[in-house]
């Protein structure tokens, strides 16, 4: 790199230290990055203790049950069935939870994670059933979104990167000055290089201090950083994207304030409209599953097993054993239940399947058009590294059904045959433990976004510097 | 009388050139373009997804209420497993502004024992992109249309002072007022030309093909929700013209007033949402999990329940009047099911009452910032705020204990040894209503938002002041 670079990049530092709208946008920029970083940083912190409480009270219930069983001398019927020792109390009346962990950068990334539950409620009965939890997130927040990191990055920063570039040259050039220094032995693309690499450094800094007010907050550990690696390295292609749109709007050489405009009007497309359109078409081609069909679906289901299940035993057994109906009475109810469980999840197989289906088209749907626009790419990109996308969510949703089997196959025999646990059974009931995903996992899935953003921005810059070449020919 | 007679002349003359110049320039019209095909897209989707999901309501409101009826022979505590889904109107102008409906889930199921939240939430409307919020018709309103103010009216004042024009109109003896006035109209006549007929069409095309029987007036929520746009579009105008003229040059005027809009439509939506969040944060999942499970393990076991029934009925301490049935079961479900009500009745009001106060919260932020109370207001004349669902939900909870009363009545009134082989048939089924339920009436919501009503009301005095105030201290030369 020649020298006139350093020399331009230098005295473009100056300038812009001394300009108020760039210092203004950067500082903007910066306070609102940092308020997103302790704002999430307490978000993700509270909500990593929720979880943390909650499987801490579900050992806790389990070693308490474990204690009372242990104590637990009753031989009579009756006391096994509504006791500690009781298999339906241990497997279905109380259950247990599989809660994930906090994502590992939920504190940058909220994505998803607000409407994704965050722990299952696992018995021994219809899976189907059990995989519904409720996120207690305010409707509001689905509307307007969270201030986190990522919303800083993906919608504001491309406006201080705006304020920053769309006058590079062009006030120069209607006075003439920029004429006036290339009289002198100077190549107008080391100019410009020089201006844009005062920028890129400046937009380095704002990442890079932000990475590193994320790692300061967080807990250290090579997990959080690599990925806070990840993170930073597609904040920085998406940055240059912008870099690089702005480079070539002041290539073109129109006055400064036409050149805001459009680049506003391009910042409005690719943050708002093309996203907003993008999911128009979705709905219409790809619409959501509709929620009242679903809701028929189930009650048809529960309607035909209630009527079939209502003529096989007395109608109350289905809900309450009572407290007379004794060990056989037992068993015949955990036929009964067990029959009526698998006539249900018979019926509503195709039913659920279709809706996930549905769901799971939407969402490729989306997937695959996000190329179409970079704040839409990065934000999908974000959260996947985050570890607050549908991917990380489904992991879950796997884990969490493969240790229901798992506590349906442990309790399940026991429940047929209305056999009491033995103290020494509590030892072997199954728990759940969380497995995050490797960060192979994540890089196999970013691999292709990251480099359609760097060759694109790369793209952007070679148009420029060209245009720029031309626009000095003219 | 000749004098006022050249006010409203040199007004008129300044804003049909204005007007002329706003609605010539290649940029206002491609961005009105590009406004209305978004409007007319998002429009259009909108009015096909209420139609859809009117008509899958409708026929699942009907599939459920046969199924109900043609339970055939059942217990009725079985009946009350079984359960009932009710569904939830659509909001006809949720076509316009679907609010938060698409966040709140359509049915509820409601059973013995038990209470859900919204179950079946259709949350995957939530994109995974959500960026400044779903592109609807609300969002064209409420964020779009004042970006195309802001920018329209940017230069009024500050290029006629760059390029001397300024002072040339005011050597003319041309006054403030009529300056003021006439910028004004010459910046709303282009603006009204495009959106006017695009709102007129809308609206009828709304009224015309809203169901025979619209829940509530939908006429006159349209009209007042056109009415708040028209009050938010004209608080833009005068800020947008008051910007320009207080400032240097028409580039700073431009900077100025897209930094406004972007506070107030892009940033202040989340940070509202934050503070609201901060003063009186949600339950958490897990937290609620451990109080509700905490509490029922804490509940007596059945077969403890019973005994302690039939104690009670041995040392006479059980109120023996007529109603109360001799099966000890039944008393002893009756009392666990009031028991559990009450559990769950506690912890959702817990859960609902942070809501309100977040939702509460967020529109207080919105009287200071005027998009925010545009945004509440048009959910609400809509139908689609949290107040209005919340009330839905509050009706379906109210319909729940009317339906296991019912239900539960019956089990104590049979009053046999052997309750629990019981079975209802269809009359019992049928002397359950079914779930009606209808949106309050738009004066009632008016009321519940008269703050943020005054609130707009101010602004828009505000702006205008701010506008007359600008325009008499304007500076002619740059």
């Amino acid at each position: 790199m020649s020298r006139t670079v350093w020399i331009v990049a230098r005295a473009e530092w100056r300038l812009l230290a001394r300009r108020g709208t760039a210092r203004a946008a950067v500082g903007a920029a910066m306070a609102v990055m940092a308020i997103a970083l302790i704002v999430g940083h307490g978000r993700a912190r509270a909500d990593a203790g929720d979880r943390a409480a909650l499987q801490a009270w579900t050992a806790s219930q389990r070693a308490d049950l474990a204690a009372a069983a242990r104590g637990d001398v009753s031989r009579d019927d009756v006391a096994v069935i509504w006791g500690p020792r009781s298999t339906e109390l241990v497997a279905n009346e109380r259950g247990t939870y599989a809660v994930a962990s906090t994502a590992p950068l939920a504190a940058l990334t909220v994505g998803e994670s607000d409407r994704q539950p965050s722990h299952y409620r696992i018995t021994a009965r219809l899976r189907e059933a059990q995989l519904t939890a409720t996120q207690l997130e305010h409707p509001l927040a689905m509307l307007v979104g969270h201030l986190d990191l990522a919303f800083v990055v993906v919608v504001l920063l491309p406006l201080s990167l705006i304020a920053l570039g769309f006058d590079m040259t062009a006030s120069e050039r209607r006075a003439g000055t920029l004429g006036l220094l290339l009289a002198r032995p100077v190549r107008l693309r080391d100019v410009v290089v020089g201006k844009l690499v005062t920028r890129s450094l400046v937009v380095l800094a704002m990442v890079g201090v932000a990475m590193a007010g994320a790692l300061g907050l967080s807990a250290w550990s090579t997990e959080t950083l690599v990925r806070l690696s990840w993170w930073g390295a597609f904040a920085l292609a998406y940055a240059a994207f912008w870099l690089g749109l702005t480079a070539c709007v002041d290539a073109r050489g129109r006055s400064a304030p036409v050149q805001a405009l459009t680049l506003v009007a391009v910042w409005l497309g690719t943050v708002v409209l093309l996203p907003g359109a993008i999911e128009l078409t979705a709905r219409v081609v790809r619409p959501s599953p509709s929620g009242p069909q679903l809701a028929t679906a189930v009650r048809a289901a529960t309607h035909a097993t209630a009527v079939e299940t209502g003529r096989q035993l007395g109608p109350f057994l289905e809900d309450h054993p009572a407290s007379g109906v004794g060990r056989v009475g037992m068993q015949q109810y955990a036929a009964l239940q067990e029959a009526r469980e698998a006539s249900m999840a018979r019926r509503l197989r195709p039913t659920l399947a279709a809706f996930e289906t549905q769901r799971a088209a939407r969402r490729a749907f989306l997937a695959r058009l996000r190329y179409l626009s970079p704040a839409m790419l990065a934000q999908f990109a974000f959260a996947d590294i985050a570890g607050t996308s549908d991917a990380r969510q489904q992991a879950f949703d796997e884990q969490a059904a493969r240790f229901q089997q798992s506590w349906k196959a442990f309790f399940g025999p026991r429940l047929l045959e209305a056999r009491p646990l033995d103290v020494g059974d509590y030892a072997e009931i199954p728990s759940f433990t969380f497995l995050e995903e490797p960060d192979g996992a994540i890089v196999r899935r970013i691999a292709l976004p990251l480099t359609v953003l760097v060759c694109g921005s790369s793209g952007l810059f070679v148009l420029a510097l060209r245009r720029y070449a031309a626009a000095l020919a003219r | 009388m000749a004098r006022q007679g050249v006010l409203w002349r040199s007004t008129w003359t300044i804003a049909r050139r204005d007007a002329i110049e706003i609605w010539r320039s290649g940029r206002f019209r491609w961005a009105s373009l590009l406004l209305l095909a978004i409007l007319g897209a998002a429009l259009s989707t909108g009015w096909w997804q209420t139609a859809e999901a009117a008509r899958s309501r409708e026929a699942a409101e009907r599939a459920e209420r046969g199924m109900q009826l043609a339970k055939g022979a059942m217990n009725p505590h079985a009946a009350a497993h079984y359960g009932a889904f009710v569904f939830k109107p659509v909001a006809p102008l949720s076509a316009v502004d679907p609010g938060l409906s698409p966040f709140v889930g359509s049915s509820v199921f409601l059973e013995a024992h038990v209470q859900d939240l919204t179950r079946y939430q259709p949350v995957d409307d939530a994109s995974p992109f959500r960026g400044v919020g779903p592109v609807t018709a609300a969002l064209a309103l409420q964020v779009l249309v004042p970006l195309l103010i802001v920018l329209a009216t940017a230069p009024a004042f500050a290029a006629e002072r760059e390029d001397g024009t300024l002072a040339q109109l005011l050597s003319m003896g041309t006054s403030r007022a009529s300056l003021a006035l006439g910028k004004a109209v010459g910046a709303a006549l282009p603006l009204a030309a495009v959106l006017l007929p695009a709102m007129a069409i809308g609206v009828t095309a709304l009224v015309w093909t809203s169901p025979a029987d619209p829940p509530g007036d939908i006429g006159l929520r349209a009209a007042l929700l056109s009415a708040t746009y028209l009050v938010s579009f004209a608080i833009w105008m005068a800020l947008g013209l008051a910007v320009s003229a207080r400032s240097r040059s028409a580039t700073a005027a431009l900077a100025l007033s897209f930094g406004l809009w972007m506070l107030a439509a892009v940033v202040a939506p989340p940070v509202a949402l934050l503070a609201a969040q901060s003063v009186a944060p949600s339950t958490r999942a897990g937290e609620s999990v451990r109080t509700i499970e905490s509490a029922r393990a804490a509940l007596p076991r059945w077969d403890r329940r019973v005994e302690d029934v039939e104690e009670r009925f041995l040392t006479g301490a059980l109120d023996l009047t007529p109603d109360v049935p001799s099966n000890p079961e039944v008393v002893a479900l009756v009392e666990a099911e009031a028991a559990e009500s009450a559990l769950y009745d506690d912890h959702f009001a817990r859960v609902f009452a942070a809501f309100e106060r977040q939702a509460a919260g967020y529109t207080r932020v919105g009287m200071v910032v005027p998009t925010l109370a545009v945004q509440a207001l048009s959910m609400a004349l809509a139908g689609t705020d949290y107040g209005q669902h919340h009330r839905f939900v509050a009706a379906t909870g109210d319909y729940r204990r009317a339906f296991l009363g019912t239900l539960n009545q019956e089990l104590t009134s049979y009053g046999a040894l052997d309750t629990f082989d019981y079975a209802g048939d269809r009359a019992l089924w049928a002397r359950v209503p079914a779930f009606r339920y209808e949106g309050p009436r738009v004066s009632a919501v008016f009321a519940a938002h008269r703050a943020t009503c005054g609130a707009l009301a101010l602004w828009l005095v505000l702006a205008a002041g701010f506008l007359v105030q600008s325009v008499r201290t304007i500076r002619v030369t740059s």
